[in-house]
């Protein structure tokens, strides 16, 4: 980003301010590569930048925005003003404060910071041929790994993301990288056809493709084994939830049920559980995007908010939901950094960054010694929320059966997980010592507006409907 | 709200100037440029309050750059090609020496990787047929539009008794395209298209239940909003006293937009199973479990035999294309026909891959409807039946076509009547349900899907109470 641009979008947000209650801009930009190699066939490609800016105005009662990719300075300042010469200012509920930030009487904080994420393998210092040399070994390995692998592909990415907020005396620049690496190994008999992955993603560099021989013979193990795999008897068992089924269960129900923007719109059934127990009194939850390392992370959100840990869930009470500028306006309600858009050309909403439940004291094993005749729910695929009606729904790639404490290696594919969410988390009876983070996915509101995500967790023991 | 009507450099993304520099770069054996233009109004509602407004404007060029060379494996033949994708914006472009080293790095980054070779398109003899993608109404202002839609969706919500509007989302947009590679094709097109995304909540003695729908169309005309709310308003009054279903193992009917999911899943994700295995490069790469001249039951079907087609062709169809996204014709194509998997679609590199004829992306999916009229295909004469009407979210393993999915809403029909269920999941396989699978006569659409308003499948289970 040029000089002349940082400045045209200073000089621009400084005219808005002074005709409305708030203006901003956000400048976003990004470069970085993807890669796949399936051992027939290679492609490296630069991620799609998606670069732009968007300028927001608080006109008193709605949220007035213009986006575009048109980054030439005098282009901008003239589509700006144009714009801006058609709103006129209203009377409407107050902006929200952020309580963070020093702005109780509504007054900013001057603030001006520069952010970057230090990456042990930089990305942009590890030559391509490299990265590919080594995703390229991983493939071979993989495919090598059995004679029933029928594929063995291996996608990498990259981003190196920047942003620039400038907006109620603050100007914060913030450089994120984010890497992901997936492994797919699908096998056959000759009649059936399965496969498995192992997935991971965070605010990390190249270190993120490194992949041990443990994993990778588990990995392989694993879809051979799922070959065999039968499908479960629907009903109501007794389940071990491992941290990537954890985090799903998380992030469905106190998740996206907790989205302030969801409130004012009467869809939130959380809104009536302030304060109130939800969830069994070991549960402990938080969204977190200032953890380092996790997919979701970064330094302050799309509208400027700081990065800091919110806890939602405390000894399994509901107190407090995560929100946008948006939201904390039109709900009312406490501002947390999490304003997010899926990149400039789409709004900002509540959204989940880093989203977990906290570990607690029984070691795992322990906890799948003490189920009598359950199943053991493993590598999270996809959830679904349900706020209104605090449903569930995720699917689990694969579940392996206990009994008397023990695994029997019998395997069920894919598992449903449904239910209503506070029996869930109220019938939760150990949570384990254990912590993960699971990476690499996204995170929509509804089906669109995809933005990266992590959750996770300990191992859970609970009840749940499964089929 | 108009649009502003600021200079998007179109001058500096010209395709003529990045034709030029793209075919004097040293090494880049071919190429393609295709620019994107975008304009968008986006309305959005909390109730009866506006709670944003937001104007877009996009402008991009996406180039791929080949880079022929000697593979690194010696036993991979002579030559192999290398590929890479970058998206450059004005900015890029407006300095010719930064636009030459950025396409300098392209070809040492295709360089550095292998594939076999595969030909680019070259322009179709009969040129590109003419397929209607553009809503005039969306020409001009857009915001205009979607203050009317909305004010058209709150009064035919205020009709419905009990059924308040929580939150609503409008968008409309128009894009241009224009596409040319290093084999001399060019093409250029047009289109609209228009996104509703709306919830609306039911209430009874201090109960609620809301419905969600999501809805894209090309035309404004096409998003019949008073019919959608009428739906969708009976759904959330159905949702309010809906119980859960009990565990069942038998006939299920899948209907309306949870019919639709079944075959057209959002390319976000992946685009689903009967995309992906029908396509060329699923064979190439041995994970597709079609194949040419086989039932993709496995078995014969006993019942109404699919048949489903590929349609770029389809007037304001939301995947309709006059060219694909490497500047193929469009054209019709049979993927299954009576339930015998028939035609992989193929994009040049995968049917050069497999010697097959390219066929350009999957558009439209068509399914041909049956001659069962929906009320018989809910007959409870041999016992009751479920009815599935709307999915939390179908997500089937794109591999083994399994799928577990929660019942966001459905029915139980039986002699008594018909008593609305939700919660509990519906699980199968995919491809297997077809073995025993009846079609209704009447057809449901969803801008992308054509075919039966519902199908009733022989063997499906329900894990319920």
């Amino acid at each position: 980003m040029t000089d002349a641009l940082d400045t045209a979008l200073g000089d621009l947000v400084g005219d808005l301010e002074r005709h409305f209650p708030y203006a901003a801009a956000l400048l976003t930009g990004a470069s970085g590569v993807q890669i796949s190699d399936n051992g027939a066939e290679q492609s490296a490609s630069e991620v799609s930048p998606s670069r732009g800016v968007v300028f927001t105005v608080y006109d008193g009662a709605a949220f007035q925005e213009y986006a575009t990719s048109d980054l030439d300075p005098d282009q901008l300042a003239r589509a700006v003003r144009a714009w801006a010469g058609m709103l006129t200012p209203r009377a409407g509920p107050p902006l929200a404060t952020s309580p963070a930030a020093g702005e109780a009487n509504g007054a900013p904080a001057l603030l001006h910071k520069d952010f970057r994420v230090t990456a042990e393998l930089d990305p942009a210092a590890v030559p391509l041929k490299d990265k590919l040399t080594h995703l390229r070994d991983l493939q071979q390995r993989a495919k090598a790994f059995d004679s029933r692998i029928v594929q063995a592909q291996v996608r990498y990415a990259d981003t190196t993301e920047d942003k620039l907020y400038i907006g109620r005396g603050r100007h914060l620049r913030q450089q994120v990288i984010r890497s992901s690496f997936f492994i797919l190994m699908v096998v056959s008999d000759g009649t059936t056809t399965r496969f498995h992955a192992w997935i991971g993603g965070g605010t990390k560099g190249f270190e993120i493709a490194r992949l041990s021989e443990d994993d990778l013979r588990q990995t392989g193990e694993t879809a051979l084994r799922l070959l065999e795999a039968g499908k479960i008897e629907p009903g109501e068992y007794d389940v071990v939830a491992d941290p990537s089924i954890s985090g799903v269960i998380a992030h469905e129900s106190f998740g996206h049920g907790v989205e302030l923007d969801l409130f004012p719109k009467g869809r939130a059934l959380s809104a009536h559980y302030l304060n109130q127990q939800v969830a069994a009194p070991s549960i402990n939850m938080f969204d977190d995007p200032s953890i380092p390392g996790g997919y979701g992370s970064y330094f302050f959100d799309d509208e400027g908010e700081l990065a800091r840990p919110t806890q939602i869930l405390r000894d399994g009470v509901f107190v407090l939901p995560i929100s946008d500028l948006g939201s904390a306006t039109f709900a009312p309600g406490v501002r947390t950094p999490n304003g997010r858009r899926q990149d400039f050309s789409r709004k900002t909403y509540a959204r989940m960054t880093n989203t977990f439940f906290s570990p607690g004291t029984t070691p795992p094993a322990e906890i799948i010694a003490g189920v009598e005749r359950g199943v053991y729910l493993r590598f999270a695929e996809s959830g679904m929320e349900d706020p209104m009606g605090w449903g569930i729904q995720l699917t689990a790639h694969y579940g392996e059966e206990i009994r008397d404490g023990a695994l029997t290696g019998k395997l069920y594919a894919p598992v449903g997980i449904t239910g209503y969410v506070p029996d869930v988390l109220k019938s939760v009876t150990a949570v384990g010592s254990d912590f993960e983070l699971v990476g690499g996915a996204t995170c929509g509101k509804g089906h669109k507006e995809l933005v990266p995500v992590s959750s996770g967790g300990p191992h859970l023991r609970l009840k749940a409907r499964l089929g | 709200m108009t649009l502003p009507t600021h200079a998007l450099h179109a001058s500096a993304l010209d395709p003529e100037l990045l034709a030029a520099v793209a075919s004097t770069t040293p090494g880049a054996s071919d190429w393609r440029i295709e620019i994107l233009h975008e304009e968008e109004a986006q309305l959005y509602v909390i109730g009866d309050h506006v709670e944003a407004r937001r104007t877009v404007a996009n402008e991009r060029a996406r180039l791929a750059v080949y880079n022929d060379h000697a593979p690194k494996d010696p036993d991979a033949g002579s030559v192999a090609r290398g590929v890479t994708g970058l998206t450059l914006l004005a900015a890029d472009v407006a300095d010719p020496t930064h636009l030459a080293a950025r396409l300098r790095e392209a070809v040492t980054v295709a360089g550095l990787t292998d594939n076999p070779p595969f030909p680019l398109p070259t322009m179709p003899a009969d040129g590109y047929p003419s397929v209607v993608t553009v809503d005039p109404v969306l020409a001009g202002d857009l915001a205009a539009p979607l203050d009317e839609t909305m004010a058209r969706l709150e009064a035919a919500v205020a009709e419905q008794d009990g059924v308040r509007l929580s939150s609503a989302e409008l968008y409309a947009t128009r894009a241009s395209r224009s596409l040319r590679n290093s084999h001399g094709l060019t093409a250029a097109g047009r289109g609209t298209g228009v996104m509703l995304d709306f919830v609306l909540i039911a209430s009874e003695s201090g109960r609620e239940a809301e419905m969600h729908g999501e809805f894209e169309r090309r035309r404004l005309a096409d998003l019949n909003v008073e019919a959608l709310i009428k739906l969708y308003a009976s759904y959330a009054r159905h949702s309010l006293r809906a119980t859960a279903p009990t565990t069942h193992r038998g006939p299920v009917v899948i209907s309306g937009a949870a019919v639709a999911e079944l075959f057209n899943q959002r390319l976000e994700f992946g685009g689903g199973p009967f995309r992906l295995h029908a396509s060329a490069e699923a064979a190439y790469q041995h994970i597709s479990q079609f194949e040419p001249g086989a039932f993709i039951s496995r078995e014969e079907p006993r019942g109404d035999r699919l048949t489903v087609l590929s349609d770029p062709l389809r007037p304001f169809g939301t995947q309709s294309y006059a060219f694909d996204a490497e500047g193929l014709p469009a054209r019709r194509l049979t993927i299954i026909e009576n339930g015998v998997f028939t035609h992989r679609w193929a994009d040049t590199r995968y049917a050069a891959y497999l010697g097959i004829e390219a066929t350009g992306a999957f558009a439209n999916i068509t399914i041909v409807p049956g001659t069962t009229p929906l009320r018989a295909l809910r007959d409870v004469s041999a016992g009751p039946i479920y009815e599935v009407s709307a999915f939390s979210f179908f997500n089937p393993d794109p591999i083994s076509g399994d799928f577990v999915v929660e019942i966001k809403l459905g029915y139980r029909h039986d002699e008594r009547g018909t008593q609305p269920i939700k919660g509990g999941s519906l699980s199968g396989n995919l491809f297997a349900a077809f073995g025993d699978a009846h079609f209704s006569a009447e057809t449901y659409t969803d801008g992308a899907y054509l075919g039966p308003a519902a199908i009733r499948f022989g063997d499906l289970s329900i894990s319920g109470s």
